[in-house]
């Protein structure tokens, strides 16, 4: 049934809604307020009868139900609750962009300078709670203890960063070229294949100019585990990884193009096998010393940084979600690329 | 966050920002989610389509927010994720990862209003206060 406002003319398709959702103003005159109470207790029965699945209907009786019972003390405090919680936090800071590179200042960038359409390439995850780490009993030594960690929202590449992607990093004179046996260059077909060979610095490098961050180690699992806390992010199972991933039973022992196998349960691509890849984080042995919230081991703990994700050369255990390996940040490997990810903020 | 919430009589209002629609939208997305205390992660097994046409911004902006409060209180999902977000004109298209059931929302809002929704630019950057109806 579609309703027009008598304020403001807006016409809308809504069988229940008493006020204009544009202007605000009551559709309900005096003249006819009696009719339109008889229709909406008409619509009423109806809705309750035989739907649950219109929300405008439903909502609207579920609020008007507590309106007519007055607006109570109990919902005013939930209110105020919501309300005081926010209060605590400092206004929406202004953006800027800051020309260290973000691991450098010990923070994640904010998104680049605009999002694009189809957040170009990214996904945006809500961040939340969640449990890093293997149990106790399970993995290896460096994968504990497990622990609840929260993360703010933030935006994280669907693929890896790809040669062609990177090559323009080269062009423009932000990053070195990656070369070695084995090292993907542009030119021979390899546009769409992850960027490898590629150290630890040139990969921040990468994602500071795209305005972004490497991904701490704590986001990369929260993405990679995509809600889950089994094994691989489509269960326990190791038999099905090779719908999800490229490893040494499937890959010829050679990275592949991303994007190319099953993604995990937020979108992303290749966070098992293929390549591994780089995080923000240094390497240590165990979980502890670090922050419950956004942790993030900045401080060198030790010569390494800490690489995510198994690569086409590993077994199916090297791609487990928790699984974690060390690598000299200065080491130029075929089997080591990297994505970028970038704090909602 | 790119959000600031607060009372609004006996409404909530929550400002929201972006450097641009998109990422306002983004921000509603994310306001909606910590208006409503949904903090658990779980599996993200269904993929929700939304599209959406309104005749202004102000209008599309609203009725985004009314959706994602559609399939999060009347369908009981848990979105995890914006895998895709797409502004072509007066049109909206969106696909979000959610999970079904398990997660009950600390508040029930009745809906995102255009009561004095206004989206204004302030040296590049988007703001938009919108009220949501308890």
């Amino acid at each position: 049934m579609n309703r027009v406002c008598p304020s403001c003319g807006y016409n809308r398709n809504s069988a229940v809604s008493a006020s204009c959702q544009r202007c605000g103003k009551s559709f309900r005159t005096s003249a006819s307020f009696g009719f339109t109470m008889a229709v909406l207790l008409l619509v009423a029965g109806t809705a309750l009868y035989c739907s649950r699945n219109l929300y405008k209907k439903t909502s609207f009786f579920r609020g008007f139900g507590e309106k007519a019972t007055g607006f109570s003390t109990h919902l005013r405090d939930r209110v105020s609750g919501v309300a005081a919680r926010f209060k605590k936090s400092a206004p929406v800071p202004a953006r800027k962009t800051d020309a260290l590179s973000p691991v450098q200042n010990n923070a994640v960038p904010a998104v680049p300078a605009a999002v694009p359409h189809e957040l170009s390439g990214m996904v945006l995850l809500k961040g939340g709670k969640f449990m890093m780490g293997s149990p106790a009993n399970s993995g290896e030594s460096d994968e504990h203890p497990q622990h609840e960690v929260r993360l703010d929202p933030f935006y994280i590449d669907k693929n890896d960063v790809t040669v062609a992607e990177y090559a323009a990093c080269v062009k423009a004179g932000v990053c070195h070229e990656a070369q070695g046996q084995g090292c993907f260059s542009e030119g021979d077909g390899f546009e769409k294949y992850p960027a490898n060979c590629v150290v630890w610095d040139d990969a921040s490098k990468y994602c500071s100019w795209k305005g972004k961050a490497l991904p701490t180690e704590a986001q990369w699992e929260y993405a990679a585990r995509g809600g889950t806390e089994t094994t691989y992010s489509f269960g326990n199972d190791a038999s099905q990884l090779g719908a999800y991933a490229w490893y040494d039973r499937n890959a010829d022992d050679k990275p592949h193009p991303v994007g190319t196998k099953k993604p995990n349960p937020y979108g992303l691509y290749d966070m098992h096998g293929n390549v591994w890849q780089w995080t923000a984080d240094w390497y240590s042995y165990n979980y502890h010393g670090l922050d419950g919230t956004n942790p993030l081991r900045s401080k060198k703990t030790s010569r390494y940084k800490v690489l995510r994700g198994g690569s086409a050369v590993e077994d199916a255990d090297a791609a487990r979600t928790a699984n974690r390996f060390r690598q000299d940040p200065q080491k130029q490997d075929k089997t080591t690329g990297f994505r970028c990810a970038a704090a909602a903020r | 966050m790119p959000f600031k919430i607060s009372e609004h009589t006996a409404d909530l209002r929550v400002e929201l920002e972006g450097r641009s629609f998109e990422e306002l939208l983004l921000s509603g997305f994310l306001a909606v989610l910590e208006v409503l205390e949904i903090d658990a992660s779980s599996p993200a097994v269904e993929r929700v389509e939304i599209n959406l046409r309104s005749c202004d911004r102000e209008g599309l902006l609203a009725d985004w927010l009314n959706e994602l409060l559609f399939h999060i209180q009347t369908r009981g999902l848990h979105f995890a994720c914006v895998e895709k977000l797409q502004i072509d004109g007066d049109e909206l298209k969106a696909v979000l990862c959610a999970a079904k059931g398990g997660v009950k929302p600390a508040f029930e809002i009745k809906a995102a209003t255009q009561h004095e929704l206004k989206i204004e630019e302030t040296e590049g950057v988007l703001h938009a206060a919108v009220v949501f109806d308890l």
